[in-house]
């Protein structure tokens, strides 16, 4: 292989609004209270995109924190790839959007992956496969969803889930036998697919399938319908053995991995993962509290969470894994420098 | 678990108030949704070792049916 993926760097944003535990309450009453939001969910708050604030918005504003660490990084991008599942439009691409604020060389190829929650990993992967092949040097690989526009017409417990988010990673072609002084290797990736899961997590509006009348969501706004039953037994029995399998067939065991960055789904989820598999706590990188469930952001967000607070040694191995809508699900083996 | 540690469980994923249900408590009465349902059950994989299938879950109505699926009596 004559040239390899590096993951060189990333940032993130995270918008103003906040919608905590307290304000969740108030709304809904009964005999919900802030604390028991938080048991359940391992939330106490979570970041609310702006009025007229979009995927756009939040996407070029984690571009342009990314590009505040260093002049060189928003340079010569020749690829542009958006994970989300709220475009600002269906049509047209949202990446084309972003490709136009941020002046991207129109060789650039840009577009949007809808693969949710397990977006960033897809991401990682198609922009390797992209730089291995020698068809781009440089890319940017955004998420940023806001969701919470969606949860505003969800059941209530979709409403302590999600939050909004948004970021910035960028991926550099790099020499094999060269050292890294910065970011990770990109060893390995694989993602997969079962459509017969599509049913189980899904918004039916906003498609063609709403315009015609043909299937909306049961309130008639656009509103996450999901089975929490099928989700978790598809968790369990695909995405556990997924991880487990990956590993193995890399020669590798849980010791070997210094830190696990799932999808951060809910803390109790992914606590009943964690045990599955037997990660021990230090091997496991949680950023729900405070954002919450962010989608396609939540895996980038959660490992810069761990870069800054020191928890990445040199040579450490790191594995992401995304899993979610379509159901999709997938895992990128990262090599920190050192 | 017996019966009554499971309700006291049920009350805490439903956020109600402890000693407010009972088997006949109907699940819509609880709002009961998808994510309560999801766990309810990681609460029998992990605290019963019983993998359920979702079909089970979502033909339930009451927490007695919910009793019943995870096979704990008083």
């Amino acid at each position: 292989m004559s040239v390899r993926a590096c993951l060189r760097a990333i940032a993130s944003y995270l918008p103003e609004g906040r919608l905590t535990n307290e304000m969740i309450v108030d709304r809904y009453g009964g005999e919900w209270t802030a604390e028991k939001v938080f048991e359940k969910t391992g939330i106490r708050s979570r970041r609310v995109a702006s009025e007229g604030e979009f995927c756009s918005h939040m996407a070029v504003k984690a571009a342009k924190a990314l590009f505040a660490q260093d002049p060189s990084f928003g340079s010569d991008i020749d690829l542009l790839v958006l994970a989300t599942v709220t475009p600002d439009y269906l049509v047209p691409l949202t990446a084309a959007l972003i490709h136009d604020e941020l002046g991207l060389s129109r060789s650039a190829p840009s577009f949007d992956v809808t693969h949710g929650c397990a977006g960033y990993v897809y991401g990682l992967d198609i922009v390797s496969a992209f730089i291995e092949s020698g068809r781009a040097k440089k890319a940017l690989l955004l998420t940023s969803d806001t969701f919470t526009h969606c949860t505003e017409h969800s059941e209530q417990s979709a409403r302590t889930i999600f939050g909004d988010g948004a970021s910035a990673s960028l991926i550099e072609a790099r020499d094999p036998g060269a050292p890294l002084e910065q970011g990770a290797w990109i060893q390995a990736a694989e993602n997969c697919v079962d459509g017969s899961g599509a049913k189980h997590l899904k918004v039916a509006t906003g498609g063609a399938r709403g315009w015609v009348g043909s299937e909306t969501s049961p309130t008639g706004q656009p509103a996450l319908v999901m089975d929490g039953a099928e989700v978790f037994s598809f968790t369990m029995k695909v995405v556990a053995p997924h991880i487990r399998e990956f590993l193995a067939s890399r020669s590798l065991e849980v010791s070997d991995i210094s830190l696990f960055v799932f999808h951060q789904a809910n803390l109790f989820m992914m606590e009943h993962l964690r045990k599955r598999l037997r990660i021990q706590d230090e091997q496991f990188v949680v950023r729900i509290e405070d954002v919450g469930n962010t989608i396609s952001t939540s895996i980038p967000l959660a490992l810069e969470t761990a870069l800054r607070e020191g928890r990445v040694q040199p040579g450490a191995k790191v594995l992401l894994t995304g899993f979610g809508v379509g159901f999709a699900w997938g895992s990128v083996l990262l090599e920190y420098a050192g | 678990m017996n019966q009554q540690e499971l309700i006291t469980k049920l009350e805490k994923i439903a956020m109600v108030e402890e000693g407010s249900l009972t088997t006949d408590s109907l699940l819509k009465d609880l709002k009961w949704d998808s994510m309560m349902a999801l766990e309810f059950q990681a609460l029998a994989d992990e605290d019963l070792n019983l993998q359920l299938e979702p079909t089970e879950i979502n033909v339930a109505v009451s927490v007695g049916d919910l009793c019943k699926l995870v096979s704990v009596t008083s």
